[in-house]
């Protein structure tokens, strides 16, 4: 009961600030994760095979550029906050774009976590496995392409849901 | 020692083009601010990042096989 109350009266800001929080936080968890399970395999790996390091740095690019999505779509939400009077601040159009917001920011932060843990996971046996035979690595790099697609994808539809959604904005 | 400086260089870009270009574009290319083109296209621009960064390490790598072989 508690709880419904709290999710029916909570202000718009809370929606939307904690729909920004969340895509960029849990981006940049996904990207830290595959950074960390790669870097160490391919640190690993080099020890005894030293020739893997260039290429194998391809996927840490892809790992980066899932936490570089996160950060282009809290610029474009946060372009949506204004301050506004707590007078005027609950209007429906309001709401709409703290709940946008809200939904939009989970839908890339989730997509973005889990395509990062993807591609590290891949990257990191990827790695392995040009150690030993070096005609692997260009096979295994479309897995890495289809898994980093995924981060897209997020992008994509936070973009289409928080497309329609005004800037914060006082009563008339 | 350079394949450390062109992943510098890449990172770098990486960070600053996505951004500027959404920016830039959203200013002047598209009328209303934070609109979904601009975005798409600050995305575009980091997976051209990413795709320079594979060639670049690819010619790294054949570059050294060739030396290797003689």
């Amino acid at each position: 009961m508690i709880i419904l109350t709290i999710i029916l009266t909570a202000s718009p800001y809370l929606w939307a600030l904690l729909g920004i929080a969340l895509c960029i936080g849990l981006s940049v968890v996904g990207a830290a994760w595959g950074i960390f399970i790669t870097g160490s395999s391919i640190l690993g790996g080099a020890v005894k095979a030293p020739r893997i390091k260039t290429k194998n740095l391809i996927s840490i690019i892809f790992c980066e550029v899932v936490a570089i999505y996160g950060v282009i779509m809290a610029i474009v939400f946060s372009a949506k906050l204004q301050n506004i009077d707590s007078k005027d601040l609950y209007t429906p159009s309001n709401y709409f774009t703290g709940y946008a917001l809200f939904w939009g920011g989970i839908t890339v932060g989730f997509c973005n976590l889990f395509c990062g843990m993807a591609v590290g996971i891949t990257g990191s046996t990827a790695a392995l496995a040009d150690a030993q035979d070096p005609t692997l690595f260009v096979k295994i790099l479309v897995v890495e392409i289809f898994g980093s697609i995924l981060g897209l994808f997020g992008l994509i539809i936070g973009l289409l849901q928080t497309g329609k959604a005004g800037e914060f904005a006082g009563a008339k | 020692r350079s394949v450390i400086y062109k992943l510098y260089i890449h990172t770098f870009f990486m960070v600053v083009l996505p951004i500027s270009t959404y920016f830039y574009t959203s200013k002047y290319f598209f009328e209303e601010y934070g609109t979904t083109k601009a975005a798409l296209s600050a995305a575009g621009i980091a997976n051209a990042v990413v795709f320079s960064f594979i060639i670049t390490a690819f010619m790294e790598d054949s570059g050294e096989k060739h030396q290797k072989r003689e």
